[in-house]
């Protein structure tokens, strides 16, 4: 399985910026998010009712299908943990004001989860499979699962990605919850994935999740077994996690030369895994020889774990 | 009624997140919807609430509502009928 096209729009200058994993510097705390041309991509008159998590979205699906050289993806599917969390919040700030009087419905209508997906297949006029995938910093995960098992289905061309967005009062909420020093963003991932490769062949390998993780190092162990791979066969490995003892178990297992805090350049949003798969893609489209692999080790909340492989 | 029209401009424009277009643009016989100033059903729903929240009217007869909702005129003179003491 492929990845045929990949964009994100994030903290980092990624957007159609191919090789932008060499250019990477870590964020600082006033870091902002760095918007594209949205109007490159999206008619004005469609953009009254997005915000700016549902223009990223909607800018990298444009951008993807662009990359890929299709009108049209066969299916549609998103993960997104927080959803369209800045609508949520006008919604509730709405119920307050109207004190028990009538409510405007556009808010309520692109308040849930998923609008995400919901507004890309409306942007595209796309009636084919469309889902969304709600797991916590796992979402992203579950949507690429879901993804691969459309491809092997017979479907072409799937449409795959990831959302979050970072409203100003979660991040208040991130920064009094938090004990560690991650920077709370936001961002978003699309990606294509096909049975039909191009010049220099992305694979996506294997994907999984791990809800109750017990022991990180016997389960990273089992998932490259399944992968008929070795520790020593992984070239390297992206990493998310909240405490050190993540960091700490992967210096171990790999040698620490080859693992990379992802989030050093991401922040910290949910589905920040899709913005290190393309980070992946990157590294092994610009750096990397034929068959080296990037494992995505996505550790964010102890309890979970989600693995990505791939190689070029 | 002038008053009142400007506000309805400026509200709508506000309320609809309406950022290309200015009050003036919008002439107090122009069509809200359709060719005019191309509004559709959700946007219906959305002058419904500026009526009742901003203005105290109710529009309680689904009927009449696609003549009160046609243009700035229509609207400010069935504030000004209805509008409570």
């Amino acid at each position: 399985m492929f990845i045929r096209a990949a964009s994100t729009i994030s903290h980092q200058p990624t957007f159609r910026n191919k090789g932008f994993s060499s250019k990477l510097l870590p964020l600082t705390p006033d870091t902002a998010l760095i918007h594209p041309d949205y109007g490159m991509f999206i008619p004005p008159k469609d953009t009254r009712r997005l915000n700016d998590i549902l223009k990223m979205a909607i800018t990298c699906t444009s951008d993807c299908l662009l990359q890929a050289e299709i009108d049209q993806p066969d299916a549609i599917i998103v993960g997104t943990s927080m959803g369209c969390n800045e609508f949520t919040k006008t919604f509730l700030d709405k119920i307050h004001a109207a004190n028990g009087g009538l409510i405007a419905p556009t808010a309520f209508m692109l308040s849930t989860h998923n609008t995400i997906a919901g507004q890309v297949s409306l942007f595209l006029g796309n009636q084919s499979y469309n889902i969304t995938h709600t797991h916590n910093n796992l979402s992203f995960e579950h949507a690429l699962v879901d993804a691969m098992m459309a491809v092997e289905e017979g479907k072409q061309r799937v449409l795959v990605g990831a959302a979050d967005e970072m409203g100003n009062e979660l991040y208040d909420m991130h920064e009094r919850l938090q004990n560690n020093q991650l920077l709370a963003t936001s961002g978003a991932s699309l990606f294509i994935l096909s049975d039909e490769g191009s010049s220099v062949a992305i694979h996506l390998i294997d994907v999984d999740c791990y809800s109750q993780l017990e022991n990180l190092e016997a389960t990273i162990n089992d998932f490259l077994k399944r992968n008929k791979l070795t520790l020593e066969e992984v070239n390297r490995v992206l990493f998310s996690a909240s405490r050190s003892a993540t960091a700490e178990t992967l210096s171990r297992i790999f040698q620490t030369e080859k693992i990379v805090d992802y989030q050093v350049f991401s922040g910290a949003y949910y589905v920040n895994s899709a913005f290190a798969m393309h980070l992946a893609v990157d590294l092994l489209e610009m750096e990397s020889k034929p068959g080296e692999k990037v494992l995505i080790c996505n550790n964010l909340i102890p309890n979970n774990l989600g693995l990505i492989l791939l190689s070029r | 009624m002038d008053e009142l029209k400007q506000t309805l401009k400026e509200q709508i424009i506000q309320e609809l997140n309406l950022k290309e277009v200015k009050p003036e643009d919008i002439a107090d016989d122009t069509p809200l919807f359709g060719d005019g100033l191309g509004l559709d059903s959700i946007d219906a729903l959305e002058l419904i609430v500026i009526m009742e929240n901003f203005h105290g009217v109710k529009i309680t007869d689904a009927s009449v509502g696609k003549e009160v909702l046609y243009s700035i005129n229509t609207m400010a003179e069935y504030i000004t009928q209805n509008k409570p003491a």
